[in-house]
């Protein structure tokens, strides 16, 4: 390979990762996060019992909707596993019935003891989840575009980054520490390397789930109607108009179960068209959970009689390929082994683009004319690495506290969270900015691992589920988030002392160069 | 039977960094001679090969490749790890 080319791919890697590092590493971080959506939302309402039945959190939902939307439209019903929090309920209202104004006039939480949600308004996990491709305080459109756009650089900077790395097999177990850029290299080549099957798998198919957005020509091309292309990729049971007849809607219990056994897999999402009518029907789709493809099958059934009308058909090639993507990105088929080690391969990502923003400075660094006084290139991306890095994983933590710390009460909590994250995280850039680099650093990654390191200790005096009940009671889901803050609290303790560590002698080193001078 | 196939995994990617000269010398302390690299590298793809199979026994074979991936993805961290902060480099020690 000549060496023109290889430069020239070293130089596309570099800008390509720069340009857009820090929104990829908020992308990746919170993407990371979102592996454990279901505990975290699980964390989130430590007020909610335990679901150890899920068919009763159906037969309450059920009953809710029956009650409080009898005339609906349609009714959308979550089936929850024993990871989840609670059971979620959604109706269109019937033409009798008034709009909502807002979403949650017509959603609902249900919990596991089938009665409806009395518990803290919060977002939990799914704010991570969903912030990881749509951000927030902008259009979801230009969100997704800005991922999209992210996402392509992301694919760039792999390729090209492999292209630069030469001895990627030689070199595939080497790190040489303590010698400044060479150890920041080899640190970035590490995580890199060992994680590559990762890396290229989910920005591949994280933009594989953008893709009628990014690509949106082979569809517009073919389909007038956009609901044409949506009915042939996802096919559902012929319509049916409401009869007017009143007719008590079938067990949804007995549907399930009778699903269940024909899809071999669990059911997660039951839909009720014209519920409380002759007509009625009901469709449930098997659950992501149990099968690699994002598109699971559905069944429909009477909602009078129970009897099965309609079996989606096997999906073909292309829905299959792009179902299996989407699915391998999502991970929501895996077991706690896969999950965990998905969760281990995004902080193995997020290091990477991390370590990658670092490198930037320490190459530059070492040929700065005047290292006391950089160029302003040089002092934004160093300040926005300080505000992006460590920051943004502190005012995650900051998002935690406020699920704990705000008025239950209170007027929009869920939307308080997030906003006291963003002012959380916005006082952190600023502080990135006006202190000393270094200074800025430790004490940034010091206030995380002293934030991560309280909560569990909160939890444990402040609410019934703290560390000490959950392991006593065997809920190794709340037990794991409350040890996972433990190990990131000391993690992040250990990086703000090795900073901190590293001070004096740079400070030695510039002040014996002074007197030198 | 993952703990298993993460083993193998692991099992393969030391036998990989045994087969290069540098680690063979950190670890032995003396040169790595050509025909021990030739069995290193074969037991590290014969550890690769059976890790598959292992993991499709684990997880089916639906979802036993993307175990296999993840196991050989974790067996490489740890190695690295292992390689790299806790096992004492005979090579430097001289």
């Amino acid at each position: 390979m000549s060496k023109g080319f290889r430069q020239s791919q070293s130089t596309l890697h570099t800008w390509s990762g720069l340009l857009v590092g820090w929104v990829l590493f908020v992308v990746f971080v919170a993407g990371t996060a979102a592996y454990w959506r279901e505990a975290i939302n699980r964390w989130a309402q430590p007020e909610l019992p335990r679901i150890e039945d899920p068919a009763r959190v159906l037969r309450g939902e059920q009953a809710f909707l029956t009650q409080r939307a009898p005339d609906a439209t349609t009714w959308f019903i979550t089936v929850p596993s024993d990871r989840s929090a609670s059971g979620t309920v959604f109706w269109v209202p019937g033409a009798k019935e008034k709009p909502g104004k807002a979403r949650g006039d017509t959603l609902a939480m249900i919990d596991g003891n089938g009665q409806p949600v009395v518990a803290r308004e919060t977002r939990g996990g799914d704010f991570f989840y969903r912030f990881h491709f749509d951000l927030q305080y902008l259009p979801v459109i230009w969100s997704r575009w800005i991922v999209g756009v992210c996402a392509m650089f992301m694919l760039v900077a792999i390729l090209s980054g492999i292209v630069t790395h030469k001895k990627i097999f030689r070199d595939f177990f080497t790190f040489r520490g303590g010698k400044g850029q060479r150890s920041w290299l080899d640190g970035h080549n590490a995580v890199a390397v060992l994680g590559l099957p990762f890396h290229l798998m989910i920005t591949y198919t994280g933009l594989v789930t953008l893709m009628t957005m990014l690509m949106p020509w082979a569809a517009v091309a073919n389909y007038r109607d956009p609901t044409a292309l949506f009915t042939e990729l996802f096919p559902q049971a012929a319509p049916v108009a409401r009869s007017g007849k009143p007719a008590p809607l079938v067990d949804l219990t007995v549907l399930l179960k009778d699903a269940e056994r024909r899809l071999g897999a669990p059911v997660e999402y039951i839909q009720v068209a014209s519920p409380g009518d002759a007509a009625a029907r009901v469709t449930l789709s098997q659950s992501a959970h149990g099968t690699l493809s994002s598109y699971p099958p559905s069944l429909s059934y009477d909602g009078g009689s129970g009897r099965l009308i309609w079996a989606s058909p096997p999906a073909g090639a292309a829905m299959l390929t792009a179902g299996a993507m989407i699915g391998l990105h999502a991970g929501r088929f895996a077991d706690a082994p896969l999950r965990w080690l998905y969760f281990l391969c995004g902080l193995g990502g997020s290091i990477m683009v991390a370590s990658g923003l670092v490198l930037w400075t320490v190459k530059r660094r070492e040929k700065l004319p005047d290292p006391a006084r950089p160029h302003f290139g040089f002092r934004l991306v160093e300040r926005l690495n300080i505000g992006f890095v460590a920051g943004f994983p502190t005012a995650m933590v900051g998002f935690l506290w406020a699920n704990r710390l705000l008025p239950l009460e209170m007027e929009a909590r869920a939307q308080a969270e997030i906003d006291a994250m963003f002012v959380f995280w916005g006082a952190l850039i600023l502080h990135a900015f006006v202190r000393a680099p270094r200074r800025a650093w430790v004490e940034q990654l010091g206030i995380a691992a002293v934030l991560l390191l309280a909560l569990p200790v909160y939890d444990a005096l402040a609410t019934s589920k703290g560390l000490p009940a959950t392991i006593a009671a065997g809920d190794w889901t709340l037990a794991g988030v409350d040890l996972t803050l433990l190990a990131f609290g000391l993690g992040f303790g250990w990086a703000a002392r090795a900073v901190h560590r590293r001070a004096p002698a740079k400070r030695h080193s510039r002040a014996r160069a002074m007197v030198l001078a | 039977m993952i703990a298993v196939t993460f083993a193998v995994a692991l099992a393969a990617f030391l036998l990989f960094a045994f087969a290069t000269d540098r680690q063979h010398r950190a670890r032995f302390g003396e040169a790595l001679p050509a025909r021990r690299q030739s069995v290193l590298r074969g037991g590290a793809w014969a550890c690769v090969a059976i890790d598959f199979m292992l993991a499709v026994l684990a997880w089916g074979g639906v979802f036993g490749p993307v175990g296999w991936i993840a196991m050989l993805m974790a067996g490489a961290a740890v190695s690295f790890i292992l390689l790299n902060f806790l096992l004492p480099d005979r090579a430097n020690r001289r």
